[in-house]
């Protein structure tokens, strides 16, 4: 073929195709009921987000496995409005106190669900934490070095991480020396499926002191909207003393959980005292 | 002659071609989603088998199979109707069955040219061969010979499979763990596997199937679905492999071809529990698309496969049709009907 006719004949079969993708995109672009689903309709998948540590203080890594290729995990620090990018295989140093939210991103992906992270300052040196009585039995498969180990428990009940318990049990703290105490932070989990419900007397004494007052706090959180939750609840107290004994009673299940009235599950991690 | 699918991938082309740059800002929001690795990807029809929930009711979606006209025959345990029937463009033709309060397990067998049900029930602790129309034709009750069933509720039958001689072998998957095989007239023939982290034990016992391809010695897939593996057995029930699928809690293998197909309930580590995705094996069990989850082409034999796109919530069952589209039916999942991916 000669190469005038080879071009006019190639402009000609390009142009036939040129109409049939334009009609295709046309009718495409035209199709407003598509029976299938978008992307933009899709949400990720929820990564698995870790810090070293719960305190502000040193070096806190945040690493992120389980994200999708290509997302990022978008951070905001709740308290300052602060946002930050971190891709995955990128180290992330947390180091101020706070919440953080967190979520993987990728346009055109609906966001994942939100991670939260809260960050606090570190509490007063503890010489020693002992068990006053019988341990929980079940659910304390970390030992006592886990409450103030500065490690957050997984969400899920059964990680090694937490302490559980519904029926009474009590702690005893030692510092090096007499120390004032201001306030004590409960880490608790909330995960009303499994009737782990923080709702508990808390009751503070000075071992070394009995002049001083005994104090009597109660535990409670809102009720949760969502799935398992690790929520830090601040327990006012005005003591001073070397060692204090903390004395948790689980209460029952509030409404409107459909098992009210029953013992409820406390568990806890952390326990840090300012 | 082009074949169907050099037809769908010109078709495929054409139709790319039509979003090109710079005309692609308008639509690639609206494009659908395509999920899926290699030659194994598929646009999604979340719709596909919804159904009126007030006259068809399902609770958990928990098997497909299609027939040689094309059915395709749903396993629910929603009293109402255990059986859905259903057309390839996702039209109830049938529905039957009330009488399986927990029917989990749905195996199709051709015997001598008609096809034949097998259904699991493991709140009725009894596995019910049916005609495709619902008639009961043989019932086997919990074993009582066997120790491990004395007490006839510990029969929990998850999964049938029919061996070509019509042996039967049933996974006891929420049960004892145990494999039991049957000869055709249901007569127990030989009991293996049980509970444990050995070779040949298994932890969730979930699904079972006939492995009969490229002309290789028939054997047995079993998924050990905590475990995260499936495990190759003898007809006679010898342990011969374990292929480990860290992170995928498989269901039940079903062979289409020279492929091995898996539903995955849940991902093992992924942040939402509703994590399953579709897991998709070659001839030489080398695994080759995961759509919805993570993927590496020459994945290390510790690479994590988990969800990365909430496409799916808890995946329990894949179907795969003629044309090779897939159907998902999925437990656990707000009665939602099946999903078909469509493959591309």
């Amino acid at each position: 073929m000669e190469f005038g006719k080879y071009l006019s004949h190639q402009i000609g079969t390009g142009m036939k195709k040129f109409n049939v993708y334009l009609l295709i995109f046309v009718l495409g672009a035209c199709s407003t009921d598509s029976p299938y689903l978008t992307a933009r309709k899709v949400q990720l998948a929820t990564p698995d987000v870790q810090t070293t540590s719960i305190y502000s203080t040193g070096v806190n890594k945040l690493t992120v496995s389980h994200l999708a290729p290509g997302a990022s995990l978008a951070i905001t620090h709740q308290d300052t409005g602060k946002e930050f990018s971190v891709q995955s295989d990128e180290a992330f140093l947390l180091q101020e106190t706070g919440l953080y939210a967190i979520r993987a991103v990728q346009s055109p992906f609906l966001p994942s669900e939100t991670l939260y992270k809260r960050l606090l300052p570190k509490g007063k040196d503890i010489a020693q934490l002992t068990w006053m009585g019988q341990a929980p039995t079940k659910y304390f498969k970390g030992g006592s070095r886990v409450l103030t180990d500065g490690k957050n428990a997984g969400l899920s009940f059964q990680d090694s991480g937490w302490t559980g318990a519904d029926t009474p049990f009590s702690i005893a703290i030692t510092f090096a020396e007499k120390t004032q105490i201001d306030s004590l932070v409960l880490g608790v989990l909330l995960d009303t499926g499994a009737w782990i419900f923080p709702t508990a007397e808390v009751v503070v004494t000075a071992m070394d002191d009995p002049k001083q007052k005994t104090i009597k706090q109660q535990l409670n959180t809102a009720w949760p909207s969502e799935g398992p939750q690790h929520q830090f609840v601040t327990l006012p107290v005005s003591l001073e003393a070397k060692s204090i004994e903390l004395k948790f009673s689980p209460q029952n299940l509030p409404e409107p959980h459909p098992g009210a009235g029953q013992p409820a599950w406390l568990f806890m991690d952390e326990l840090i005292i300012y | 002659m082009a074949t169907r699918r050099q037809f769908l991938n010109t078709s495929m082309t054409l139709a790319s071609a039509a979003f090109i740059p710079p005309l692609a800002w308008c639509c690639s929001e609206e494009d659908p989603l395509i999920i899926g690795h290699g030659d194994y990807r598929y646009r999604i029809l979340p719709d596909w088998g919804k159904l009126d929930a007030s006259e068809f009711p399902v609770q958990d979606c928990h098997e497909m199979v299609q027939t040689k006209n094309g059915d395709l025959y749903l396993l629910t345990n929603h009293t109402r109707n255990n059986v859905l029937v259903y057309s390839l463009d996702g039209k109830l033709k049938n529905a039957w069955g009330t009488q399986f309060p927990g029917a989990h397990g749905l195996t199709l067998f051709d015997e001598n040219g008609e096809e034949v049900l097998w259904i699991t029930d493991y709140e009725r602790h009894q596995v019910f061969k049916t005609s495709l129309s619902g008639e009961i034709l043989m019932v086997i009750d919990a074993p009582q010979d066997v120790l491990a069933y004395k007490d006839p509720s510990q029969f929990k039958p998850t999964e049938t499979a029919i061996a070509p001689d019509g042996s039967i072998y049933i996974a006891d998957g929420y049960g004892a763990q145990h494999i039991l095989q049957y000869d055709p007239k249901g007569q127990l023939v030989h009991v293996f596997g049980g509970y444990g982290t050995a070779d040949h034990q298994f932890q969730n016992a979930h699904g079972i199937c006939i492995d009969q391809r490229k002309g290789k010695q028939p054997s047995l897939l079993i998924t050990a679905r905590e475990q995260q593996a499936v495990k190759r057995f003898s007809l006679e029930g010898e342990h011969l492999q374990t292929l480990s699928l860290p992170g995928a809690h498989i269901c039940r293998p079903v062979i289409h071809r020279e492929q091995c197909y898996f539903s995955v309930l849940k991902s093992k580590g992924v942040g939402n529990a509703d994590s399953g995705f579709v897991l998709i094996m070659d001839e030489n069990d080398k695994v080759v698309s995961c759509p919805g989850a993570s993927f590496e082409t020459d994945a290390s034999e510790d690479f994590l496969y988990h969800q990365t796109l909430r496409v799916f919530q808890y995946p329990h069952d894949v179907c795969v049709d003629r044309d090779e589209n897939l159907y998902i039916a999925q437990w656990n999942s707000g009665n939602t009907y099946p999903i078909k991916l469509e493959r591309v």
